[in-house]
């Protein structure tokens, strides 16, 4: 058994250090070295510099009565939490192995329960990360008066025990399950029964409880005292007792307090712990199937495709006849419509803009919406702001996904820039669609008595204009990502999925920085340009003729820079290969 | 149908392909064996014109594949191990965007023949998810028939058939080497090469070894014994490793 157990570990923290080694030989290539400096220094920033030169805690020393209260709220919390997991509707007790370990594992002379303290032992290094970032975040609480050690180990003792909660409840609900109980029935069972619980304890200390005054919320002592007092009446004491041993030791002001702490939170550990290995539940094939969809989810993310990752994909309805589409740059609008979103189509565009124009005057006599709508053109134009900035990061129906599929694309007999343009268009189409709603939204919206300066032409240029660069500005950013996933497809690849590392976050960060850099240069001419334009016009048509003129001079220069940027990395396309950009 | 002269691939400092030369005549199939990392996929990819060779002439029916990449693509199609399919696109919509790319106008009535020899027809509205590896290998298959190319590459295509896709992926391309495609497979089944080509050429480590028919080649490696087993001249030729 020791033997077994020994083995196990080995793989364990064999697999951890080959983890650890690899990623530090990585390093060698300029992409995650660049990384890596780039998310130290953003680590560094983040975490440590505030610690040192940020804010100092807050110093408060905590009377025994408010830390009573603050254990008390955190035992409800925690409680609360457990009677969720018990509530939530879930599948059949999985635990978490990858395909290797079941291939080899479930098939050893293993007894069930080395396999659940393999499963455990394995547990507890993201139990020690999310402890880590816990005691990371707690750190200015002025409640955790402790030093790092003690918080690293108080989260990590709340977080293990929960996460054997968690194993343990979904073992008690597969028993269920087994027994014939349906979702329904099981979540009526529990929550009948935390019901019962609640009615009863209530009808017990009903004549002892009173309700808070105005006083008791005067302040955090104040209320802390009126909390203890209602805590310690009848079997509340003793029914919260051991989710307070629990978080007890990430409040221990010093080591002295948290060793006492420890010897009842780690028995309702261990008791948990002997509920866990004794339960008598096979978890062998949910177990499986679990790990076969996340290799499989994994998979689907390594190649970008994030939407299967997640669900499978249905069949849709054409968003318009591909044998009518004049020029072959629409097959893959056509494509690449059929993967977004049902929701994006013409109609909904249609639909949604009349519903506005319709709804705006319609409500137009409404004092209440007048008063608003200062407000809801104000918020539409953020709102706007945020899907020109994001909205190309989001909006991915595009090479990006289609990378996996270079190979074929290639065989098209087809120039590389029809396909980069055919392959933008989507992203461009339903981004622009979006915008035009939103400015169409905030036209009809941003007016007020108080800003006399937006009159209705002012309104109808600046929405004319900002429509008409909408979506060379939606374009542009599109063409920068296509650009940088066809010159880096290395780095692409390497920022999908659930991959790990500073590095890896590093690299996020540059390919961000240097994607906004790219797009601030292609924007500098046409901005440049307009501006010309504006002061010229203004000297012959007044102002909001004079802004259109501007805009129409932004959108053309746009437009000739992403000509030449669709027929530059259209010869990039057709010279790339992905394979050999891929070699390590 | 397929003339190559002197194709050559390096990255960087690695010689993937060593100045490479054969042709393929209309109606003939030519198997292309070598053992692991020998240098088959690369030169199917180079001629496929999915990634640029470093140096070569490359013509496929009577169009460079160079300087008319367009001209020579029209006539090609080109079959990886595994089926690239579009995730959101049923079987139905697989062949009708094929059909655009290509510019088939009524698509409909060559895509249900061919759909119905690859046993497919019944799954026209369904999603790549759904199907299993073979079926999605046979739509890749339908797909790239499409067109009607005059010549075709498939890099193992027998990978995930079961043994009744396997004799008819066998017949269709006999078949079509019949109605005068030039094909070129890539294949480590030494048997599916005996039964389906008409010529071999053996690659390792990126430079020829040997082409001709199955006989020449056979001939050229037997030692002078009758009967000796394609494998066997597979072994004696590539030395028995990768090395």
């Amino acid at each position: 058994m020791l033997n077994i157990l020994r083995a196990l570990i080995y793989l364990r923290l064999t697999t951890l250090q080959n983890v650890v080694i690899s990623r530090f030989k990585r390093l060698k290539q300029p992409k995650y070295l660049l990384g890596g400096i780039a998310g130290i220094v953003y680590v560094y920033f983040m975490f440590f510099r505030r610690t040192r030169f940020g804010q100092a805690r807050t110093e408060m020393d905590l009377s025994s009565e408010m830390l009573t209260a603050v254990l008390s709220i955190a035992a409800l919390a925690l409680l609360l939490a457990a009677l969720i997991c018990w509530l939530w509707p879930r599948e059949r007790s999985a635990l978490k192995f990858s395909e290797a370990e079941i291939a080899f594992l479930f098939p050893a002379p293993l007894s069930r329960r080395t396999i659940i303290n393999y499963q455990l032992i394995g547990a507890q290094v993201g139990i020690l990360f999310t402890a880590l970032i816990a005691s990371f975040f707690s750190r200015g609480w002025s409640v955790t008066q402790g030093d790092a050690g003690i918080r690293l180990l108080g989260w990590w003792i709340v977080v293990a025990t929960f996460s054997l909660h968690l194993m343990g409840s979904s073992f008690v609900l597969t028993q269920l399950l087994d027994r014939g109980y349906t979702s329904l029935r099981r979540f009526l069972i529990i929550a009948s029964l935390a019901i019962g619980i609640v009615v009863g304890i209530g009808a017990w200390i009903w004549k002892d409880i009173y309700a808070p005054s105005s006083t008791d919320f005067e302040s955090f002592s104040a209320f802390s005292s009126y909390l203890v007092a209602i805590l310690n009446v009848g079997p509340l004491p003793w029914l919260l007792w051991p989710l307070k041993a629990i978080v007890k030791p990430l409040f221990a002001p010093d080591w002295i307090a948290f060793s006492q702490a420890l010897l009842p939170a780690i028995l309702i550990y261990a008791l948990h712990y002997a509920w866990v290995v004794r339960s008598e539940v096979s978890f062998e094939e949910a177990s499986i199937a679990k790990a076969e969809k996340r290799a499989a989810r994994t998979a689907a993310f390594k190649q970008g495709r994030y939407r299967l990752a997640n669900k499978k994909a249905k069949a849709r309805a054409a968003p318009f006849n591909i044998g009518r589409a004049k020029r072959v740059e629409f097959a893959f609008v056509w494509k690449n419509l059929l993967a977004s979103a049902s929701y994006l189509r013409l109609r909904t565009f249609l639909v949604a803009a009349s519903i506005l124009i319709v709804g705006n005057s319609v409500l137009s006599g409404n004092m209440f919406y007048l008063a608003m709508r200062p407000a809801i053109g104000v918020a539409m134009l953020v709102f706007g702001a945020y899907l020109l900035a994001f909205g190309p990061y989001v909006a991915r129906q595009d090479l990006r996904s289609d990378l996996p599929n270079t190979d074929i694309l290639k065989t098209y007999p087809l120039q590389g820039w029809q396909i980069i343009l055919g392959e933008i268009l989507t992203p461009v189409v339903v981004l622009t669609a979006m915008l035009w709603l939103v400015l169409l939204g905030a036209s009809l919206t941003a007016q007020s008595p108080r800003l006399p300066w937006l009159t209705p032409e002012v309104r109808i240029y600046g929405g004319l204009g900002l429509g008409l660069i909408a979506p060379f500005l939606c374009a542009i950013q599109i063409l920068t990502l296509n650009a940088a996933a066809v010159i880096f497809p290395a780095w692409i690849q390497n920022n999908q999925g659930p991959s790990g590392g500073v590095d890896v976050m590093g690299q996020r960060l540059l390919f961000m920085a240097g994607n906004i850099l790219v797009i601030g240069i292609a924007l500098i001419p046409a901005l440049a340009l307009g501006v010309l334009v504006l002061f010229l016009s203004r000297l012959l048509a007044v102002d909001a003729v004079a802004v259109l003129f501007a805009m129409v001079t932004v959108a053309a220069t746009l437009g000739a820079e992403i000509w030449v940027g669709v027929r530059l990395l259209g010869k990039q396309f057709d010279s790339f290969d992905l394979s050999a950009e891929l070699r390590p | 149908m397929i003339e190559v002269s002197g194709l050559r691939k390096q990255y960087g400092d690695f010689t993937a392909v060593h100045d490479l030369s054969f042709a393929v005549a209309a109606g003939q199939v030519l198997g292309l064996v070598g053992p692991n990392g020998a240098g088959k996929t690369t030169t199917l990819r180079c001629i496929a014109g999915i990634i640029p060779p470093t140096a070569g002439h490359i013509t496929l029916a009577n169009h460079d594949l160079l300087k008319d990449p367009i001209g020579a693509k029209r006539k090609l199609a080109f079959f990886p191990d595994e089926p690239r399919l579009f995730d959101y696109l049923t079987v139905r919509q697989h062949l009708a965007f094929v059909a655009r790319i290509y510019g088939v106008d009524n698509h409909e009535t060559i895509a249900q023949p061919l759909l119905e020899e690859f046993e497919i027809a019944d799954k026209a509205d369904q999603m790549p998810g759904e199907l299993s590896r073979g079926m999605k290998q046979k739509l890749a298959i339908a797909c790239g028939l499409l067109h009607g190319p005059q010549v075709l590459f498939f890099d193992e295509p027998l990978t995930g058939l079961d043994p009744l896709g396997i004799r008819r992926m066998k017949n269709s391309i006999i078949q079509r080497a019949r109605d005068g495609a030039a094909i070129i497979l890539s294949s480590h089944l030494l048997s599916l090469l005996e039964e389906v080509c008409t010529h071999v050429l053996i690659l390792k480590k990126g430079n020829k070894i040997a082409n001709g028919t199955l006989t020449e080649v056979s001939t050229q490696f037997s030692n002078g014994e009758a009967n000796v087993s394609l494998e066997e001249v597979f072994i004696r030729a590539t030395g028995g490793s990768e090395h």
